[in-house]
């Protein structure tokens, strides 16, 4: 069964909401529909406000604009985005440890955040043609999980890469989860 | 007496208002629930105001770079309050 799409809108509280909304709805087509030609026409709105906004190192940004990329079928633009989301959260995990902030930084953006990225870098990774880079990135994940006890998503991933590897003729470019 | 008419009978609505015990005076209670929603709703905005200005507190405890990673999106959901020292 399909979710519904998030609701339509057109009034907004502020610049961060309607951010969210795109951001939400772009998610939904891309994602979920697979439809890349809705997704496009939120891409674009959403490309346009994050030019505008401030805030253009953090991570949030760079996840839209990986996802902008992947709606616009630029798989590098997608790739570059999507590590430097994952290098962000690891610096933010990094210079949080042992703060005062800790359990606020990790309730914004926790380990199972930064395993689902890397699991979605690991399908672009797959996506451009790079397989050995997508199962070192699942593996990565997979150590993630393991080591702070959480589940791992990516499993049934990381099986159909290491046969694809196993057997190279079989394999076939993977639609995303 | 055939040429006696009868009475035209009454339209419209009967009768005056309706009778509601109560009316046209205010409460004895009136004064004091107005004290006691009052202080209920004082208390409810205190509350929220230090909710919000602990979350503040804590956003500008954090250091630069933590506010720059986290961005815009990380910055508390609620205005900042007004009369912050």
């Amino acid at each position: 069964m399909k979710t519904k799409a998030p609701p339509d809108r057109r009034r907004f509280a502020d610049e961060r909401d309607q951010i969210d909304y795109l951001y939400h709805k772009l998610l939904y087509w891309l994602y979920e529909r697979e439809d890349k030609a809705r997704a496009r026409i939120f891409a674009v709105r959403l490309a346009q406000l994050l030019s505008a906004s401030p805030g253009h190192d953090a991570i949030f940004p760079e996840e839209c604009r990986s996802l902008i990329c992947e709606a616009m079928d630029n798989l590098p633009g997608a790739v570059k985005h999507r590590e430097n989301e994952v290098r962000l959260i690891k610096r933010l995990h990094e210079i949080s440890r042992g703060t005062r902030q800790q359990d606020h930084v990790i309730g914004l953006y926790g380990y199972d955040n930064l395993s689902d990225r890397l699991d979605l870098l690991a399908v672009l990774y797959h996506d451009s043609g790079d397989l050995d880079k997508a199962i070192a990135t699942l593996l990565e994940s997979k150590h993630l999980c393991k080591k702070r006890g959480i589940e791992f998503d990516g499993k049934d991933i990381l099986q159909e890469y290491l046969e694809e590897a196993r057997f190279p003729a079989s394999g076939s470019p993977r639609k995303h989860p | 007496m055939a040429d006696e008419k009868e009475p035209e009978k009454k339209k419209g609505a009967k009768g005056g208002v309706k009778h509601t015990p109560g009316r046209g005076h205010d409460t004895g209670s009136g004064p004091s629930k107005k004290k006691r929603f009052r202080k209920k709703a004082r208390k409810a905005r205190k509350e929220k105001e230090e909710l919000a200005r602990k979350l503040w507190q804590e956003w500008d405890d954090m250091s630069p770079e933590l506010q720059r990673l986290l961005g815009p999106r990380g910055e508390p959901n609620v205005p900042r309050p007004k009369n912050e020292n």
